[in-house]
C-alpha cells in the first residue's frame, strides 16, 4: 500500500476541514429548503419526511419569484452588456490611444470608483424622478451599469497593457479606424478577460439590493429585494423552508453561470500572435 | 535607416507610416505633403518588428485583413491571398493561427500582409531582428530579392551595420535623434561624414588614432612617430584622429619601409576565410576610450598566433582622419 508523507496528510486534512467549512452552510440550506414545515426545528439535519419539492414551486410560482427572476436578468443582462461595451470603448481609449490629460481621465474614474453609492443616491433618486423614469427598469440599469465600468475598465487594463499595441498599428496600417480596432482585433482577444470581468460584475448587479429596493417598486423588484419580501411573509406564515427555497433558488443562476464561463478563465486565446 | 538602439530610426519611421504625429516639419510622398493624412489613406504598408499578427485569426484571414476592410468582394480576396502565399511559399499555412507558426513562418505571413496591398512604399522596422543568424541571412536575401521584383520602394531600419551595408541602395545613419550621414553604403563606408560613421560601420570596427598635424602630408601619433596621411589643408599643429580599417594594414615582415609598424599578437580570431588579429603596438597608441587593441584584418588564414612579433604598415591613400570637430 502506498504511504503518504505526514506533512501531506495534514495538508489534506486542513484543506478537507475548510472545504467543510465553505460548503457546510450551501448544503444546509440547500438541505433545510427541501424539509417540511413540521421539519424545520427538529434536530436532523436532512431531511426525513421526504423531499418538499413544493416548497420551491411555491416559492416560485405562489410568490411570483418567476416574475422577479425576469425582472434581475433584465436589468442585470442590459446593465452587464451595456456596461462591457462601455468598458471595452473606454479601455482602448484611455490605455491604447496617447493623448494629453489621458492620466487625469484615469485617476477620475479611480476616484468615481471609490465613491460609495449612499453618497449618490439621493441626487441619483430625484435626477431620476425629474427625468421620469423612476420606478422603471431603466432606473436601475442606468446606474448599474455606471456600476459595471470601474471593475471591468481596470480588468482590461491589465490586459490592455500586455496585448502589444503594434497590433493596434498594424490594423491602423491595414485602413482599420478606431471602431474597427476594437472590433476586429480587441474584442475577440478581450473575450476571455470581458468573460472574467462579466461574471464578477454580473454577481454584483444582480445581488445588488440598496438601489433595487428604492427605485422600483414591487412591478420592477429584483430577487434579492424579492427574496426579503418572502423572507417576512414565510415567518410570517411559519413556512420556514419555504424561504430556504427561495435563497437556493437566488444564488442558482450565479452558480450554474460559474459553472459554464468558468472554461473561458483558462483560455489563453490571446497568445502566439507576436513573438512570445 | 540605421543607428544605435534609441537613436529615434523607429520613431521616425512610425512618423513617415503616421503612427506618430510629427510636431514640426512636413512629409512628403511624391511632392504631396501627406503630414496630416490618416495611416490608411497613405498607402503605405508595414512590418513590425514583432511580427504583429492577429492572434484570432488565421494565416488567410491575416493576408487579407486590409483587403476585407476595404471592402473588396471575398472571391478577389482569396485570389490575391492565394497569389502571395505562392510568391512567400506558405501556401500550406494559410489555414494555421500564427501561434502555430515558426518565427521565420510569421515572419513571412507578416511580409505577405504588407505585400498583399500593393502599397506605394513599404516601411520595415527590425523584421528580422527576432530571428537567428541563418535565418535572418537567409530572408534578407529573400528581401533584396523581393525588392527587385516588386520595384517599391522600401524604408528599412535596422540597427544592425551589416544588414544596412548589404541590403540598401541608400543609408541614412542616424544617432541621438539626427541623420549623421545619409548616401549610399560605399560612400559612407569610404567617406564617412564623422568619426561616428566611420565608427559605425564596419566590422571589425575602425581603428582610431590620435594624432597632430606635423607637416603638409604627415601626422604626429603621441608615441613620436610619424605616419604618412592623404595631404589636406590643415594647419600644423592641428589635433586629429586618424581613422585606419582592419582591413587596410599590409602585414609585411620583409618590406623595409620607414612608415612599417612592429607588434605583438595578443588574440587572434580565426573565422575561416579570414583571421582577426588583436595587436599590441607601443608605436602606435589608440584611443584609450575607444579600444586597448589595434586591429587588424587578414583575408588569409594567418600563421601568426599569440605572442608573435609581427610588421606592419598603412597604406597613406586608406587612411581617414577627423579633427575634433567630429567632421572628416
Amino acid at each position: 500500500m502506498r504511504r503518504y508523507h505526514p506533512l501531506t496528510v495534514v495538508k489534506h486534512l486542513v484543506l478537507c476541514l475548510l472545504s467543510l467549512a465553505f460548503a457546510g452552510p450551501f448544503v444546509w440550506v440547500i438541505a433545510t429548503s427541501l424539509k417540511a414545515s413540521s421539519e424545520f426545528f427538529s434536530p436532523n439535519f436532512l431531511p426525513m419526511d421526504g423531499l418538499q419539492w413544493e416548497n420551491y414551486t411555491q416559492a416560485f410560482v405562489t410568490y411570483g419569484l418567476a416574475h422577479n427572476y425576469f425582472n434581475s436578468l433584465t436589468v442585470t443582462v442590459a446593465a452587464v452588456g451595456l456596461g462591457l461595451a462601455i468598458a471595452l470603448l473606454a479601455a482602448y481609449g484611455m490605455f491604447r490611444l496617447r493623448f494629453r490629460f489621458r492620466n487625469t481621465v484615469f485617476v477620475a474614474l479611480v476616484v468615481v470608483m471609490m465613491m460609495p453609492p449612499q453618497l449618490t443616491l439621493i441626487s441619483q433618486f430625484l435626477l431620476f424622478q425629474k427625468s421620469g423614469i423612476l420606478y422603471s427598469p431603466l432606473a436601475l440599469i442606468l446606474p448599474y451599469t455606471l456600476g459595471v465600468l470601474p471593475l471591468s475598465v481596470f480588468i482590461l487594463r491589465s490586459f490592455f497593457k500586455e496585448l502589444p499595441i503594434d497590433l493596434d498599428h498594424a490594423a491602423r496600417m491595414d485602413g482599420a479606424t478606431d471602431l474597427q480596432i476594437v472590433r476586429l482585433v480587441l474584442l475577440p482577444l478581450s473575450v476571455p478577460v470581458l468573460a472574467t470581468a462579466g461574471i464578477l460584475t454580473f454577481i454584483q448587479t444582480w445581488n445588488e439590493f440598496l438601489l433595487a429596493s428604492i427605485f422600483v417598486r414591487s412591478d420592477w423588484a429584483t430577487i434579492p429585494v424579492a427574496v426579503a419580501n418572502i423572507n417576512n411573509i414565510a415567518t410570517q406564515d411559519g413556512n420556514q423552508p419555504m424561504k430556504f427555497a427561495a435563497v437556493v433558488l437566488s444564488f442558482l443562476p450565479l452558480f450554474v453561470l460559474f459553472l459554464f464561463l468558468q472554461r473561458f478563465f483558462v483560455k489563453g486565446l490571446a497568445s502566439g500572435g507576436v513573438k512570445g | 535607416m540605421v543607428g544605435p538602439s534609441g537613436c529615434g530610426k523607429s520613431t521616425l519611421l512610425r512618423t513617415i507610416a503616421g503612427l506618430e504625429d510629427a510636431t514640426s516639419g512636413e512629409i512628403v510622398l511624391n511632392g504631396r505633403d501627406v503630414t496630416n493624412v490618416a495611416p490608411r489613406d497613405r498607402g503605405f504598408a508595414m512590418v513590425f518588428q514583432n511580427y504583429a499578427l492577429y492572434p484570432h485569426l488565421t494565416v488567410a484571414e491575416n493576408l487579407g485583413f486590409a483587403l476585407r476592410l476595404a471592402g473588396q468582394p471575398k472571391a478577389e480576396i482569396n485570389a490575391a491571398v492565394d497569389r502571395v502565399a505562392e510568391t512567400l511559399q506558405i501556401t500550406d499555412l494559410l489555414t494555421k493561427k500564427p501561434r502555430q507558426l515558426s518565427g521565420g513562418q510569421r515572419q513571412r505571413v507578416a511580409i505577405g500582409r504588407a505585400i498583399v496591398r500593393q502599397p506605394s512604399v513599404f516601411l520595415f522596422d527590425e523584421p528580422l531582428s527576432n530571428l537567428d543568424a541563418a535565418l535572418r541571412a537567409q530572408m534578407r536575401v529573400e528581401l533584396a530579392a523581393l525588392h527587385q521584383r516588386l520595384g517599391t520602394s522600401m524604408i528599412y531600419v535596422t540597427h544592425d551595420q551589416v544588414e544596412a551595408m548589404t541590403m540598401a541602395d541608400r543609408i541614412v545613419l542616424m544617432r541621438a535623434g539626427l541623420v549623421e550621414q545619409q548616401g549610399t553604403p560605399l560612400d559612407l563606408y569610404n567617406r564617412p561624414a564623422n568619426r561616428f560613421v566611420a565608427g559605425f560601420l564596419g566590422a571589425p570596427r575602425i581603428n582610431f588614432i590620435p594624432a597632430r598635424i606635423a607637416a603638409a602630408g604627415w601626422a604626429e601619433l603621441a608615441s613620436g612617430r610619424r605616419m604618412q596621411i592623404p595631404a589636406a589643408t590643415l594647419a600644423p599643429g592641428t589635433e586629429v584622429t586618424l581613422g585606419l580599417r582592419p582591413e587596410h594594414f599590409v602585414v609585411d615582415d620583409t618590406s623595409n619601409i620607414d612608415d612599417s609598424f612592429e607588434g605583438k599578437v595578443v588574440l587572434e580570431e580565426r573565422l575561416g576565410r579570414e583571421t582577426v588579429l588583436h595587436i599590441d603596438a607601443p608605436d602606435l597608441p589608440l584611443d584609450p576610450s575607444e579600444q586597448t587593441h589595434l586591429v587588424i584584418q587578414r583575408n588569409v588564414q594567418s600563421a601568426f598566433s599569440t605572442g608573435d612579433v609581427l610588421r606592419f604598415w598603412f597604406p597613406p591613400k586608406r587612411s581617414l582622419f577627423s579633427v575634433p570637430t567630429e567632421r572628416r
